[in-house]
């Protein structure tokens, strides 16, 4: 085993993992505010490349444009899977809301099959596609771009959450729903405004991987999976858990892949996700939960 | 001498470092109607979750006739014999009256997974002898007219009686009722007081959790208190009513004398 | 007590109706009779699954994965190890049991989201592994040459004899399954969904049904399974992943999360809807999207009792003159 392999398998690792982590804090927020898993999380990351790409070919717009408008439509999509979907259902019970979520995905993904097919497809990287020497292994500046976005959303979540009024209310409602309502907190607001957050943090995601790994109407599955692993390894009530678990996760598989099997690095994700199920269920970072 | 029944030992639970139940130690004589009674979050409804099985107790140890249960699952409990009724009912909305009732028929009944599929005759008498049973705890109780009923249908009063018809048909020695008297007029409540000393009757030993202090008055043999985890005072209804630690822990708390 | 037998009598006929149907079908042409075949297949999985939903109330977003292994349980004991097809089912249902078992143990330590989301891990692990084993199970491009089921020296290798096991394996599994429901144990299952600390404070041991439960509805899936693979002859792992387990739940959900009949009718519905969506290409996933989150919402038990709801509403309306009773 030389050096320039692990460093490479490192590299390559953190970068997926900094995807991982986005896709995470999609989860944890969302978990946090209302309470639901989103199974439908991983389709947002595959609805931001895939907008992209259309509004990119199609539409022919300027690459900026087609990155912020795409967002701009992932988290309108959001807004409305929070109004259509899952408001409506408050009082449901969990397996009602498990399967209302679990249905927007299966809606979602069926819809991108059908606008733009099967094909996986690639977007143009942000700037280049010229390898660094880094130590012995080339990193792509695409690498790069994906863990300063990462490092970038997530300081901003941290500061918004810390500083902001709204940013409060949504610490308040994670803390204790019920009684953050009871104290004027618009309830509604603050869960829209987790589904906009996550909804915009996975088509961010997206966006930013698909130069490296193409984009397809499918892979919002794997992702939204792979993702909510990583929450649940750092810990669902944690924002700093899901970037943490994001990189583990990224870590674990790459080097898993590299050194004990490639066939089964899909596996890793969950076979992780097992053990942190039943060995510690609240994560790395999270707390944990007592039952109501 | 008589035997206790029921005995608890030194039983302590906490949660997070607040003791819900601290050591606490007393007994329950065969066919007696003992009452606890405490203001509110005394550790009453945790006591019962700790007999049942419901909650694992930190220390200590209760025993049912010399038995141990401190390692038993809830329905290991229920099978030695004791049944309990819960402060916010729980029906089974999803059933009808009669149904519920059968449930609570199920410790005493064995028909499993292969019998039932294969619906045996062995398994079909059993269900015919559950169906009867079930029925002989809801005329108990005064419900037999409504049994093919939905539980959630009945005015609260009566889910309160079918909730005890439940428990009864399991054929309990020990019967726990947390607050049944919870949400009822005076009319119900002397029903209930009836309902109560005729299980007695059926030989049957009684524990309740209750805050109507007239109720506790006129049916329970003895009365213990708890406060704060900690029972501070044991006796006969009269005697305790007029104890002053137990005026102490009530004052600023709502009591119905 | 007119409109209680009343509907009995139409649920007795609806089912003689159906029985009727049932054995005539195949005589009728063979286009159908392939699709009844895996309508068959289906449904044995979907009553399993909906006793494990509709009574417990325990979500598995995962179950393709022991219609997989049973699957290719016979699969592979019939073409490597020569077993006799019978005794291939028999096995691959028992180690398909097992497995549930060993996975049931620690799952139901799990609460909601969790416990769905270990069952969806699981089912992920089990299609990677199919996959991935290319000695064992062929790996993507599959195992082939499956040997066909016969009873004696008779061989079941045509649609219409196929039809007639299969049909014949699932109204058993729906009879075993309604007396389940209807005995002690189904009260014991409902009442768990009803309230789990009322039921365990009755003496039902909570975590023995819930993991029994589990454990026969994967032998239901996996005894589908190996009918399938007989049938097919051939199997690859496509067919065992995350969407066909969604498509069940779509199932359970259309049919009645507690309906053991209604799970026929959920098969019936979504086997349908996507022959008729076919041409429009992958439209029916987008249709089975939709009427999950819109049944949960407005009919949680299941589109069936919601529509029984309906009806039931507008009788009582129309008899009491528009005045709610």
């Amino acid at each position: 085993m030389n050096t320039s392999q692990v460093i490479q398998y490192i590299v390559s690792g953190v970068t997926l993992g900094s995807v991982y982590a986005i896709v995470a804090l999609g989860f944890t927020t969302i978990y946090n505010v209302t309470g639901i898993i989103n199974f439908a999380q991983g389709e947002f990351v595959m609805l931001g490349g895939m907008l992209t790409y259309w509004l990119l070919r199609s539409a022919q717009l300027p690459i900026a444009l087609s990155f912020i408008l795409a967002i701009l439509m992932v988290t309108i999509i959001g807004l409305l899977l929070e109004r259509f979907a899952v408001r409506p259902a408050q009082k449901a019970s969990l397996i009602s809301l498990i399967i209302i979520t679990i249905g927007a995905s299966t809606f979602l993904r069926g819809i991108g099959g059908e606008l733009w097919g099967r094909d996986a497809v690639p977007l143009p990287p942000i700037s280049g596609e010229k390898p660094i020497g880094f130590l012995s292994a080339f990193v792509l500046p695409q690498h790069l771009w994906i863990i300063g976005i990462m490092v970038v959303l997530m300081v901003s979540l941290h500061l918004f959450l810390s500083y902001t009024l709204l940013g409060k209310a949504v610490r308040a409602c994670a803390g204790n729903r019920y009684a953050a309502g009871l104290v004027g907190i618009n309830v509604h607001v603050t869960s829209a405004f987790a589904f906009a957050v996550s909804a915009a943090f996975g088509a961010i995601a997206g966006i930013i991987v698909a130069p490296i790994t193409l984009t397809s109407y499918s892979v919002g599955t794997m992702l939204g999976l792979k993702g909510f692993a990583a929450a649940v390894l750092g810990g669902l009530t944690s924002v700093p858990g899901a970037v943490l678990g994001g990189i583990a996760l990224g870590l674990l598989e790459s080097l898993g892949g590299g050194f004990v099997s490639s066939d089964y690095k899909d596996a890793i994700a969950f076979l992780v996700l097992f053990l942190v199920l039943f060995l510690r269920p609240q994560g790395m970072l999270g707390q944990r939960e007592t039952k109501s | 001498m008589t035997e206790p029944i029921l005995a608890l030992k030194g039983v302590r639970k906490a949660f997070g470092g607040v003791a819900a139940v601290d050591g606490v130690s007393f007994e329950v004589f065969p066919r007696e109607i003992l009452a606890v009674i405490g203001p509110n979050g005394a550790g009453k409804t945790t006591l019962f979750n700790l007999i049942t099985g419901a909650l694992k107790m930190d220390e200590g140890d209760v025993l049912l006739k010399g038995h141990s249960l401190k390692r038993l699952a809830p329905h290991q409990v229920v099978k030695l014999g004791i049944a309990r009724t819960f402060q916010n009912v729980q029906l089974f909305g999803n059933m009808t009256v009669i149904e519920n009732v059968m449930v609570g028929r199920h410790v005493r009944s064995r028909t499993g997974f292969l019998s039932a599929a294969l619906s045996t005759p062995a398994a079909r008498a059993e269900e015919r002898t559950i169906r009867e049973k079930a029925m002989e705890s809801l005329a108990f109780v005064g419900l037999q007219d409504k049994a093919q009923e939905p539980a959630l249908g009945l005015p609260f009063g009566q889910q309160r009686l079918l909730a005890i018809a439940r428990a009864l048909a399991s054929e309990p020695q020990v019967l726990l009722l947390d607050e049944p008297g919870a949400g009822l007029n005076a009319t119900e409540t002397a029903e209930l007081g009836r309902l109560i000393l005729s299980l007695r009757e059926m030989g049957i030993t009684i524990m309740l959790v209750e805050h109507d202090m007239n109720l506790v008055m006129t049916i329970a043999d003895r009365v213990i208190v708890l406060d704060y985890g900690v029972l501070i005072a044991e006796g006969p209804p009269s005697l305790v009513q007029n104890d002053a630690r137990v005026i102490a822990a009530y004052l600023g708390d709502d009591l119905d004398l | 007590m007119s409109t209680v037998t009343g509907r009995l009598n139409v649920r007795y006929l609806a089912l003689a109706a159906f029985l009727v149907a049932i054995v005539v079908l195949p005589l009728l042409g063979t286009h159908y009779t392939s699709l009844m075949i895996v309508i068959g297949i289906h449904t044995m999985l979907a009553v399993g699954l909906c006793l494990l939903m509709g009574f417990t109330g325990q979500v598995s977003l995962g179950h393709a994965a022991f219609y997989g292994i049973g699957a290719f349980g016979s699969g592979i004991l019939t073409t490597n190890l020569h077993l006799s097809p019978w005794l291939a089912m028999i096995v691959a249902a028992v180690i398909t049991g097992l497995i549930a078992f060993l996975v049931a143990l620690p799952i139901f330590r799990l609460e909601g989201h969790y416990l769905a989301m270990a069952t969806l891990g699981f089912g992920m692990i089990v299609f990677i592994f199919l996959n991935q084993t290319h000695q064992l199970t062929g790996g993507p491009s599959g195992l082939r040459g499956i040997p066909s089921l016969s009873i004696a020296s008779f061989e079941i290798d045509t649609d219409f004899r196929y039809y007639y096991l299969v049909w014949a394996f699932c109204l058993l599994v729906l009879l075993a399954s309604r007396n389940i429901v209807q005995s002690r144990v189904g009260r014991a299952l409902r009442s768990i969904h009803g309230s789990e600390a009322a039921a365990a404070s009755l003496g039902v041991n909570v975590a023995s049904f819930k993991v029994k439960i589990f454990v026969l509805s994967a032998v239901y899936a996996s005894v589908a399974g190996s009918l399938y693979a007989h049938y097919t002859t051939f199997i690859s792992p496509q067919p065992f992943g995350f969407l066909f387990s969604i498509r069940l739940v779509v199932m359970v959900v259309i049919g009645g999360l507690a309906s053991i009949w209604g799970a026929i009718f959920g098969t019936l519905s979504v086997t349908f809807l996507t022959e008729f969506l076919q041409p429009f290409g992958d439209f029916d996933v987008i249709v089975f999207g939709l009427i999950l989150i819109v049944v949960m919402i407005f009919m949680p038990e299941g589109l069936t009792f919601g529509i029984q709801e309906l009806i039931a509403k507008r009788l009582r309306l129309a008899r009491h003159g528009g005045q709610v009773a």
